[in-house]
């Protein structure tokens, strides 16, 4: 049973980990909150749902249109809405901020009139295979989705600490204009930030399609949410904050559940990160704001 | 090799280069002298593409550079090392001199970081410890190695010695002189007013985002009113 939690509460926490990385690694750069993050996640669903579920093509290939329209997406929103404001010396950055307000709202009615209010069933085709392990049962969807948010935490963060781009990635999010004349092309650093990590945000809506059965088109609004609250618990810009912050709120949610009262799920969640923020108010991993950037 | 004309660079509505007019030879040392809020760090911090000029002209071996973003300008052969180092602290030393090969697809980079190593050995003890954690004497040889390593025709430094002990000032002139006989032509922004007139053979000296004064250093020592403004009494 504790086991079985256990896997549980790892399997959730590790998509909660994907979103919160996606809104991290945009925070490195830009200093914002892509508050847009969270629809573009949800349409990454909806994609992967339309494919899996009514296509009926192989998840992977699910995997990969969601992917390509989460990417497109992040892609559109760093030329139309900010881009246009990076140009313009002076202006606050808090209006980047408002800007993805904007298309946030945008997205989310959109998704309403497209896809209605109500819930759509997401199938995954192995959904009934389980293992037994003495007294343990484990879905394969969960090893998969396990599998899958694993290997991308182990891929950015090598991809971050080892080659040339994550490098440049690392160094535009430190300091922008030591970047710059370092030789990194800053503009295209941040349209490829937003661009990965969008398209981190459609595996995670796949992700979250294959743990739950269903999606909406309000799993944007309670999925940025959380993943919101573990990159303030994590340290803002963090990407080993939003791993752990991932990790911990995933398990902790699954155990609230499993032994204590369940309708308190989201509150004692929430109750952790606030108590971890009045020990830490930097954050697990963030540093304390010293030079007045962040 | 570099020649700026009449520049002048805002922030937003404040004028803090009022036409500037400098030239710095191939081969050449040329160094910037003036008080506190002249106008040096706007002026290097334009020509290296940081800041864009809203009038005048930038140079470089035949092209006008001006208003390109920094990464062009870098590309083009000139590296500045900004005031206060810009060390990226939470990466490693090893990672800020890869960053400085960052433009670079060569070779030479393996060999080129060897010979800086051998020639900086206080960064070649350090290379897995973030950047943030050196002293400010090595974090102003980082700053400098890591320009080196971009291979730079021309170096740009803004106050290199800023905040450090006699020995250290000493040891950064040294370099400053080396790099030169290796073919390097430097600016150089400096309060060591006397030992930068030293090294370079001329002098500029701003006031209020203008250039009041100009010549062979050597000359400019001499004159009274540089001794009375800056070099006191002695
Ligand atoms: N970011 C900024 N915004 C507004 N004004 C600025 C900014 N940076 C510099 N200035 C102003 O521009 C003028 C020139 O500044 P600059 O930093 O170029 O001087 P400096 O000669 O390098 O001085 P120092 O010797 O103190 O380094 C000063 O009056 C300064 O107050
Ligand atoms: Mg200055």
């Amino acid at each position: 049973m504790f086991l079985e939690q256990a896997i549980n509460g790892i399997t959730l926490g590790g998509i909660y980990a994907i979103v919160a990385l996606g809104y991290t690694l945009v925070f490195g750069v830009l200093g914002i909150i892509n508050m847009a993050h969270g629809e573009i996640f949800m349409f990454g669903a909806f994609v992967g749902m339309l494919l899996v579920s009514k296509a009926g093509v192989p998840l992977p290939v699910a995997f990969l249109g969601a992917i390509a329209a989460a990417a497109s997406m992040g892609l559109l929103l760093d030329r139309f809405a900010l881009r246009p404001l990076r140009k313009r010396p002076g202006a606050s950055h808090l209006a980047s901020l408002i800007s993805t307000i904007g298309v946030s709202i945008l997205l989310e009615n959109a998704a309403h009139r497209i896809f209605g209010a109500g819930n759509h069933l997401f199938e995954t085709p192995f959904s009934d295979i389980r293992f037994q392990a003495g007294s343990v049962t484990v879905y394969l969807v969960q090893a998969a989705i396990l599998g899958i948010s694993l290997l991308m935490m182990a891929g950015l963060s090598l991809w971050l600490s080892r080659t040339r781009a994550g490098k440049a990635l690392r160094a535009t999010a430190e300091n922008l204009e030591t970047a710059g004349l370092l030789g990194v092309d800053t503009n295209r650093m941040i349209t490829a930030t937003v661009v990965i990590a969008s398209a981190m945000g459609g595996v995670a809506g796949v992700l979250v399609g294959m743990a739950f059965n269903f999606i909406n088109n309000r799993i944007g609004l309670s999925m940025g949410l959380k993943g919101l609250a573990i990159i303030i618990f994590g340290g803002m810009g963090s990407v080993y904050g939003a791993m752990a912050g991932g990790l911990i709120l995933g398990l902790s949610e699954t155990f609230v559940v499993a032994y204590g009262p369940a309708g308190y799920r989201d509150a004692i969640a929430f109750v952790t990160i606030i108590v971890v923020l009045l020990v830490r108010p930097q954050g697990l991993f963030g540093q304390a704001v010293s030079d007045g950037k962040p | 090799m570099l020649e700026v004309r009449d520049l002048e660079t805002y922030y937003g509505n404040i004028k803090a280069l009022k036409g500037v007019s400098i030239e710095v030879p191939e081969g050449a040392i040329v160094g910037i002298l003036g008080a506190n809020g002249a106008g040096k760090t706007t002026l290097l911090k334009t020509i290296a593409g940081v800041l864009a000029p809203r009038a005048g002209a930038i140079v470089f071996r035949g092209e006008d550079i001006a208003g390109l973003p920094s990464h062009r300008i870098l590309a083009r052969g000139v590296a500045l090392v900004p005031e206060g180092r810009a060390i990226l602290s939470r990466m490693t030393v090893r990672e800020n001199l890869e960053m400085g090969a960052f433009i670079r697809r060569d070779a030479g980079i393996a060999a080129d970081m060897e010979r800086v190593l051998r020639r900086f050995p206080v960064l070649s003890g350090r290379l897995r410890q973030p950047g943030g954690s050196l002293s400010g004497g090595e974090q102003q040889m980082l700053a400098i190695a890591r320009a080196l390593l971009s291979s730079p025709k021309l170096l740009l430094l803004d106050e290199p010695t800023l905040g450090l002990a006699p020995l250290m000032v000493a040891e950064i002139f040294d370099i400053i002189r080396e790099i030169h006989a290796a073919g390097t032509t430097v600016l150089l922004v400096e309060q060591n007013i006397r030992q930068a007139m030293k090294v370079s053979s001329r002098t500029y000296v701003m006031e209020t985002g203008k250039i009041v004064m100009e010549g062979p250093s050597k000359d400019l020592l001499r004159e009274p009113r540089i001794r009375a403004a800056y070099l006191g009494r002695e």
